[in-house]
């Protein structure tokens, strides 16, 4: 019991990286119909702007402080990419979503080999700061500080994403986009003003999952953002198009199915387990809700 | 366009004629390739390219026919790879044998496979695909039974390999294998596009509901391409085994998926040419661009700036995209009266 009380923080942590990662991917992908591969390059854009800044302010000396403005700096930077991909590349193509996926995907590749000419393809280690390190305990139950950390800040993003949605005019424009476009559009409101908005938070979000899964995972690799992007396609499938909550459930689901299935049994069990029930889910149109 | 009509299986037939000469040319190729036409490595790099383009138009009937975009594609040729290995490795099976075997397992999985993908449609379908081809990369590159290797992967099996087709010496043969797969493939394309099935099978890319309402069978249709596809990768997996001497995880990850939806989209959809101009493409950059490294242009480039554009991924990022954005059908559309991009 202890174990599944101990590694339900990691899986927490995950699905708290998994959430922060698919929640811009599923808006984007509700209002544009548009898988964003160049998610992938959001998240290592993230990782390693949030390592560089960790390494080179030294003028900040307190390393908690050195973490926050790391991780708050490097989420910005992944922003104002995402925002000027938006700007240069997917508005001049319009209604062609094979052709915009296309496109992030080959900005998703060539920015991964950059980074990785830049920064070298072997894991770069994050500096932990001590105040973030080792455990809380609580009797039994351990928890590792920095999930605690990065569980609180998912959680929070959660809560100002859910409440730009609810109570923004821009939110409203983005939720009734998400339901009928053109629906919208014949009532005389230009969607197309929000997709930059809606990219923006796509690169703040993900950015920001990808410099806490610096702390998370025990070093960084170029690969990191494809590889953690392929289970919030999985996380987004499960969760509907361009539904938050459902994103939010089927973060924790698929988090606790790797994390267990890699703990129970072997590494890469978990991930398959999350496969078949995509699989399953495919297969029952009951189950599918919109998926097309 | 009449006369381009006539003028193609002409071009195509030269083609052919001098790719099977190639071994037989002891030209230089001034840096081109990294020795003479006819030596050893050319025709190893050569012969790469071929089961890159013959893995473009497997995957281009699925693509530009059928009209269903697949993330994972890798699968299919990763399987060709690791199951010819392992039927030489454990059923003692001579190479055509263990080739054999493999396209019948692939095709019973591809069966399987394309039935449950096809439950769904557009971007569903796709991420379904991943799944499944993901599903086998970490199967192999963790390899909890033992059996793949793991991250290094396998030698190739050359016990079970004729003679014929291993060492240095016998390079030539493998490229002539290797070309002729990639012939019988573009033959194969050519005419299964033009034919009954391929009309289909563009009916169901333009209006599936339609096609289906029309009385066409699209789920025989649609698994049929799939089925076909698959095969195709699975034979251009098998011989890539006999030039790259073994097999690797990453031949069946996502990374490669996406890299053969590259090679298509980069020469074209829907046509001939446009595979076998994006094989051809994508292959040479990847095979050739790491050696420009030390080249004399490279050196007169800042430190970062050379290693960057001897990077092959972000040179064919970056083609990618200029190609998306201005070319919409490919390189092979260069040639050709426009069409209207789709």
């Amino acid at each position: 019991m202890d174990a599944v009380t101990n590694l339900s923080g990691g899986a927490l942590a995950y699905a708290s990286i998994l959430f922060l990662i698919s929640c811009g991917l599923t808006i984007i992908f509700g209002l544009l119909d548009v898988l964003n591969i160049a998610h992938a390059l959001f998240i290592i854009i993230g990782a390693y702007a949030a390592w560089l800044l960790m390494e080179s302010m030294t003028g900040i000396d307190d390393l908690t402080l050195r973490f926050l403005v790391s991780c708050i700096l490097a989420s910005l930077v992944s922003c104002v990419f995402a925002v000027l991909m938006e700007r240069v590349f997917i508005r001049n193509i319009y209604g062609n979503h094979l052709r915009q996926i296309l496109i992030t995907l080959g900005i998703a590749i060539a920015g991964q080999a950059a980074i990785g000419v830049m920064f070298g393809f072997s894991p770069k280690v994050f500096p932990l700061p001590t105040t973030m390190d080792g455990r809380f305990d609580l009797g039994h139950i351990h928890i590792g500080k920095a999930n605690v950390v990065i569980i609180g800040t998912a959680i929070v993003a959660a809560l100002l994403l859910l409440a730009f949605l609810k109570y923004t005019r821009y939110g409203l424009i983005i939720r009734a986009g998400s339901e009928n476009r053109p629906m919208v559009r014949a009532l005389g409101i230009n969607v197309d003003k929000s997709f930059g908005i809606v990219f923006g938070i796509g690169g703040l979000y993900a950015g920001l999952g990808g410099a806490l899964s610096s702390v998370y995972f025990p070093g960084i690799t170029p690969k990191l953002g494809i590889d953690l992007l392929i289970m919030c396609f999985v996380v987004i499938m499960l969760g509907g198009r361009g539904n938050i909550i459902g994103s939010i459930v089927s973060s924790l689901v698929v988090a606790m199915l790797v994390v267990f299935g890699t703990y129970s049994v072997a590494p890469g069990v978990g991930e398959i387990a999350a496969f078949v029930l995509l699989g399953l889910v495919m297969l029952r149109p009951s189950l599918r809700g919109r998926a097309g | 366009m009449f006369s381009k009509l006539r003028l193609g299986p002409l071009v195509f037939a030269l083609a052919a004629l001098g790719a099977v000469l190639v071994p037989f040319a002891g030209i230089d190729t001034y840096g081109i390739f990294s020795g003479q036409l006819n030596a050893p490595g050319t025709l190893n790099v050569l012969a790469i390219i071929f089961v890159f383009c013959t893995l473009a138009l497997g995957y281009d009937l699925l693509l530009g026919h059928l009209g269903y975009l697949s993330f994972g594609f890798a699968l299919w040729y990763g399987l060709g790879m690791y199951l010819t290995n392992w039927g030489m490795a454990w059923a003692a099976a001579p190479y055509f044998v263990a080739l054999l075997g493999a396209l019948l397992v692939s095709g019973i999985a591809a069966v399987i496979v394309g039935f449950v993908s096809f439950k769904v449609r557009g971007i569903y379908f796709s991420i379904v695909t991943l799944a499944f081809a993901q599903t086998f990369y970490l199967f192999v590159s963790l390899d909890p039974l033992h059996i793949s290797g793991a991250e290094e992967g396998l030698p190739l099996n050359s016990d079970q390999v004729p003679d014929l087709f291993l060492g240095v010496i016998n390079a030539r043969n493998v490229y002539w294998l290797a070309f002729g797969l990639l012939a019988s493939v573009a033959l194969l394309y050519y005419w299964i596009t033009r034919s009954h099935i391929g009309h289909m099978w563009r009916a169901i890319r333009e209006n599936e509901d339609r096609a289906e309402l029309l009385g066409v069978n699209t789920e025989a249709l649609k698994l049929g391409a799939f089925v076909a596809s698959s095969l195709v990768a699975v034979a251009a997996g098998a011989v890539a085994i006999l030039l790259v001497g073994g097999v690797s995880p990453h031949e069946a990850s996502a990374f490669f998926s996406l890299d053969i939806l590259i090679m298509v989209i980069l020469g074209g959809r829907g046509r001939l040419p446009g595979p076998l101009i994006g094989g051809a493409v994508y292959g040479y950059l990847r095979l050739r661009l790491p050696d420009f490294a030390g080249s004399e242009l490279v050196a007169t480039m800042p430190g970062w700036l050379g290693n960057l554009f001897a990077e092959p991924a972000f040179v064919l990022g970056i083609i990618f995209v200029v190609v998306v954005l201005l070319l919409p059908n490919g390189i092979g559309s260069l040639g050709m009266k426009s069409r209207t991009a789709d």
